[in-house]
């Protein structure tokens, strides 16, 4: 054990000891400077050169991402029934890269995959041994089982990744009207192609971060994204839609037409009920699709509509009091000349009532109404039910027809456009006066997506005009009137033919070429729907509106009425008094 | 007012200052600057311990104690410790025997010794009286050393050396060693004995291999190959080096770090508390917290240089030089340069026996600067 005294002899500093100790003191400096320097570099090298890499390795330890797969949005009906779905179909894709570097065997991975997914072996190789890319696709829509036993077979650089595939319950029954995607699931062709924003799935990640015990601490709220649940809903009722496709598709074959069109409008709100386009075609098949089928032609192509307009401008007419109920109008034996011109009607009649004219669906008996207008006055009127404007339901191709300007009106020309020649309008434009005719006077903008905003309105005619020629619409449909066949047990229908020669291509009209048309409304005391049915071209030996089309209106707007629920009104009350009654009365109206 | 005599009334004032505070025996610039690092050290703890305000009552606490410690300590005259070193070397020997024989066990070490009331451990005492028992007794001999007083002087190293690394407690034994050694260094140790040591030690490297317990020997090859097992025994210095590293220039942000607060980082408010630091404040709060243990590092040698006599020489040095060390030895420790030795961070890590140790050398630091300006008026 050593002994230490303590203070006991203590030996001044010699001037030579201190000049050591500071000597060994700037040693220590130096030393310590150096530790310093070395300290300093290391940690400047972990923090800058190194950082990059250090900063990659923490990202993967704590970072936390979460890929998140939206399918694209159920499209349904105002019944939330499915009009267009997305099925799970996964996509089976290779990392031929990842494969590379792991040192797998590409033909074996090719050699197991092949039988299950059906894809040919040489096939799939040729794709594994692209080795510097680092996505590639080896199959599309494969079933969530296949997908379920593939992910289970751990292969290197093979990976699934979740998509879907569209599926339309409806098949061509709403073809034309909802389009379809392509095989990345964006809209193509009709609803799906204009709403494809509307509908679109998302893929997006959730950035958070993890702790080491797995935990999940933060999101970044960015990374949110809103869900699109919910189901885009569509004002289509599907089983108008399918009874007007099937009813319609019976008249095109029967009739041997090229196609036909069908649209029918809630009276109330101004929804399409029911929107059909024939040709149609099956929108699961694409291979050869018919591209003419796919257009949905009820509101892209506009065409003259013929004996249609009548009630139109009849209803304008009285409204503007420009005619009676009681007045009689002489249609000279139906034929009449007006500037070189000639009007003829189908059979000759003498003086005519308003009633009249629309019943026997007069040419003369109209001219002479539409000539007492104001060309100008006219124009606003035919302008005011929408011809020659957009509807903008937002479905693709949207016609908007053509309404000539009135500066350009020989009388010839307004009065051929009072029999609906000399103008333009699309079939859904037509359902949308005829409408108008059954809210009494009101227009309203069909709509085909749902919105919770209240319906645009603006008044075409008063209501007391409307009414008057909704009652004498109902005559058409009786047993004297054009279009019997129209007609509902149990419902009064109100309604108009029409039958338009179809213009040449080489200007004039076609002798042998003809729309049939037939638009109405049901039922004639309590309106609820709007319809118009038009067939394109029929071949056989009927062309009329009344043959052709109105037994389509009659056989759908039946159906449509007892799968509403709508009460039989065939006992009510006219809600307009009768020509005849007026004519008792001595006219005064 | 000119440059000139702003400058002579700065320093009347200065000197006024610290007149004041050589009165209670404080050294101004030392107290100021290790109140600055205990305030930074907060900030980081704060955040390390996942802001936690329990931590930090504690820490503060502790700090109160450490710092009155030191100021009492810097009040007792440098010849008392002079005088007694010897006597308290040879209690606090027998109590790390009494620790070997039956102190508490913490973490496969036998460090404590169970008093009743408090926890001791007697290496925390060990750790000052060692370079005082050093000094005291080179200071006794003639100067330089002769062969026979530096002899003996090993052996008043050597013997708590061992006994402290048979508890196990490698880092520290190692570290007191060098406080031994620098004392010898600074009183003009012969430079035969300087590299015939170096030679020795480089000799008895391998040796030290087999010595080594298994832990030890993994830490050193974890050091040299964390990669490794970076599960296993390489998983803390990674994860430091990551923290570190990820924390690049600019720092995540007080309470930003990401590996500290996701739990990647171990012993975050303890031994590895100066990669939460790094991770937080990057390359520009480690320059300064390093800066700052230099500067305090300087004044102790300042302190030394300005010494009236071999032993408050040798004791000062001795001192700033170990509180170097214990700096050189966490940093390297955590940047992966140094084996994973239990050494804390001084005055940031989380902890209470090292600060007051710690600071009663401060205390000593202090005692020998201002006792020796008073005896000199």
């Amino acid at each position: 054990m050593p002994a230490v005294r303590p203070a006991a002899v203590v030996p001044r500093d010699s001037k030579a000891q201190t000049q050591r100790m500071l000597w060994r003191e700037r040693l220590v400096v130096a030393g310590l400077l150096l530790g310093l320097a070395l300290g300093v570099f290391g940690a400047a090298h972990l923090q800058t050169v190194a950082s990059d890499g250090y900063a990659s390795w923490a990202d993967k330890q704590y970072r936390y991402r979460q890929q998140h797969y939206q399918p694209r949005r159920k499209v349904v009906d105002r019944n939330g029934e499915p009009l267009a779905v997305s099925a799970p179909r996964p996509t089976l894709y290779a990392n031929p890269w990842q494969l590379h570097q792991v040192g797998a065997n590409p033909a074996e991975v090719a050699k197991r995959l092949g039988p299950m997914v059906g894809v040919s072996e040489k096939s799939l190789l040729k794709r594994l041994q692209q080795s510097d890319r680092r996505f590639v696709v080896l199959k599309r829509h494969l079933v969530p089982q296949q997908a379920d036993e593939i992910k289970a077979m751990k292969l290197p650089g093979i990976g699934i990744e979740p998509a879907w595939r569209r599926y339309y319950p409806l098949g061509e029954v709403a073809a034309s009207l909802l389009g379809f995607t392509n095989v990345d699931d964006k809209g193509q062709e009709g609803l799906e192609r204009s709403f494809d924003q509307a509908l679109a799935g998302s893929r997006y990640q959730e950035i958070g971060k993890r702790a080491r015990d797995g935990r999940v601490l933060e999101m970044d709220k960015a990374a949110w994204q809103v869900d699109v649940d919910a189901p885009f809903e569509l004002t289509l009722d599907r089983r108008l839609q399918y009874v007007a496709y099937r009813e319609l598709k019976r008249a095109v074959q029967e009739h041997d037409a090229a196609g036909g069109h069908m649209v029918i409008l809630d009276i109330a709100s101004s929804e399409v009920l029911a929107m059909v386009s024939l040709p149609s075609y099956n929108p699961h098949v694409r291979n050869k699709l018919n591209w003419d089928a796919v257009r949905n032609h009820v509101i892209s192509d506009a065409y003259e509509p013929g004996s249609t307009m009548k009630p139109l401008v009849m209803a304008a007419a009285l409204d503007a009091g420009l005619v009676t109920e009681a007045d009689v109008i002489d249609t000279h034996n139906g034929r009449w000349k007006l500037g070189g011109h000639w009007v003829r009607d189908g059979r000759r009649r003498g003086g005519l009532t308003p009633a009249e004219i629309i019943r026997h669906s007069s040419n003369v008996g109209i001219s002479k109404v539409a000539l007492r207008f104001d060309s100008a006055d006219m124009w606003m009127a035919l302008s005011r039910y929408g011809f020659g404007a957009p509807i903008s339901t937002g479905l693709p191709n949207e016609e908007s027809g053509r309404l000539p300007h009135f500066i350009d009106w020989q009388p010839i020309e307004q009065a051929t456009l009072s029999f609906g020649y000399g103008l333009s309008v699309s079939t859904l434009q037509l359902a949308q006066a005829y409408a108008t005719l059954g809210a009494e006077g009101v227009r309203r903008l069909p709509t085909i997506v749902q919105y919770d905003a209240e319906p645009l309105e603006d008044r075409v005619v008063s209501a007391n005009a409307a009414n008057a020629v909704l009652t004498m619409m109902e005559a058409v449909t009786q047993a004297e009137g054009t279009a019997p066949l129209a007609a509902i047990p149990g419902y009064r229908v109100a309604g108009k033919t029409g039958t338009a020669r179809k213009s040449s291509r080489k200007g004039g009209y076609t002798q042998d070429s003809y729309r049939a048309l037939f638009a109405g409304v049901v039922p004639a005391s309590q309106p609820r729907f709007a319809a118009v049915v038009m067939v394109d071209d029929p071949g056989g030996e009927h062309y009329y509106g009344g043959t052709v089309a109105a037994p389509v209106f009659s056989a759908v707007m039946a159906d449509a009425l007892r799968l509403l629920d709508v009460p039989a009104d065939a006992d009510s009350a006219p809600r307009h008094l009768p020509v005849a009654a007026l004519r008792a009365n001595g006219g005064a109206g | 007012m000119d440059l000139a005599t702003l400058d002579s009334e700065q320093r009347r004032n200065n000197s006024w200052i610290s007149v004041q505070f050589q009165r209670i025996h404080l050294d101004l610039p030392l107290l100021a600057m290790l109140t600055v690092l205990a305030a930074f050290g907060m900030l980081v703890l704060y955040s390390a311990g996942d802001n936690n305000a329990d931590l930090l009552v504690r820490q503060s606490i502790r700090l109160l104690v450490a710092f009155g410690g030191m100021f009492v300590i810097a009040q007792i005259p440098p010849s008392i410790f002079r005088r007694y070193s010897g006597a308290v070397w040879i209690v606090t020997v027998l109590l790390l025997i009494a620790v070997l024989a039956v102190g508490s066990k913490g973490g496969g070490a036998q460090r404590w010794l169970d008093l009743g009331v408090v926890k001791f451990q007697p290496s925390e005492l060990m750790k000052l009286t060692l370079p005082l028992v050093t000094a005291a007794w080179l200071a006794s001999r003639s100067n330089p050393p002769t062969s026979r007083s530096v002899l003996i002087s090993l052996a008043l190293i050597a013997i708590p050396v061992l006994l402290i690394a048979k508890q196990p407690d490698l880092g520290t034994s190692i570290l007191m060693g060098a406080s031994g050694i620098f004392v010898l260094f600074l009183a003009g140790l012969g430079w035969r004995w300087i590299f015939g040591g170096m030679g020795l030690v480089a000799a008895a490297l391998p040796a030290l291999w087999y010595v080594m317990k298994d832990y030890q020997r993994q830490r050193v090859l974890t050091l040299l190959n964390p990669e490794a097992d970076p599960f296993g025994s390489g998983y803390h210095i990674i994860q430091s080096k990551i923290a570190i590293g990820s924390g690049g220039f600019w720092g995540k942000g007080w309470l930003n770090g990401t590996q500290s607060h996701l739990d990647f980082l171990p012993e975050r408010s303890t031994d590895f508390i100066f990669a939460v630091l790094a991770e937080e404040h990057g390359l520009m709060g480690v320059i300064p917290l390093l800066a700052l243990y230099l500067a305090i590092v300087f004044r102790c040698l300042y302190i030394a240089a300005q010494a009236t006599n071999l032993f408050n020489r040798t004791v000062a040095g001795s001192i700033g030089l170990t509180f170097f060390v214990y700096v050189f030895v966490n940093i390297g420790m955590v940047s992966g340069l140094l084996p994973v030795v239990g050494v804390p961070l001084p005055l940031v890590s989380y902890g209470g026996t090292s600060m007051v140790t710690l600071m009663a050398g401060f205390g000593i630091l202090m005692s020998i600067h201002t006792h020796r300006k008073l005896i000199a008026r």
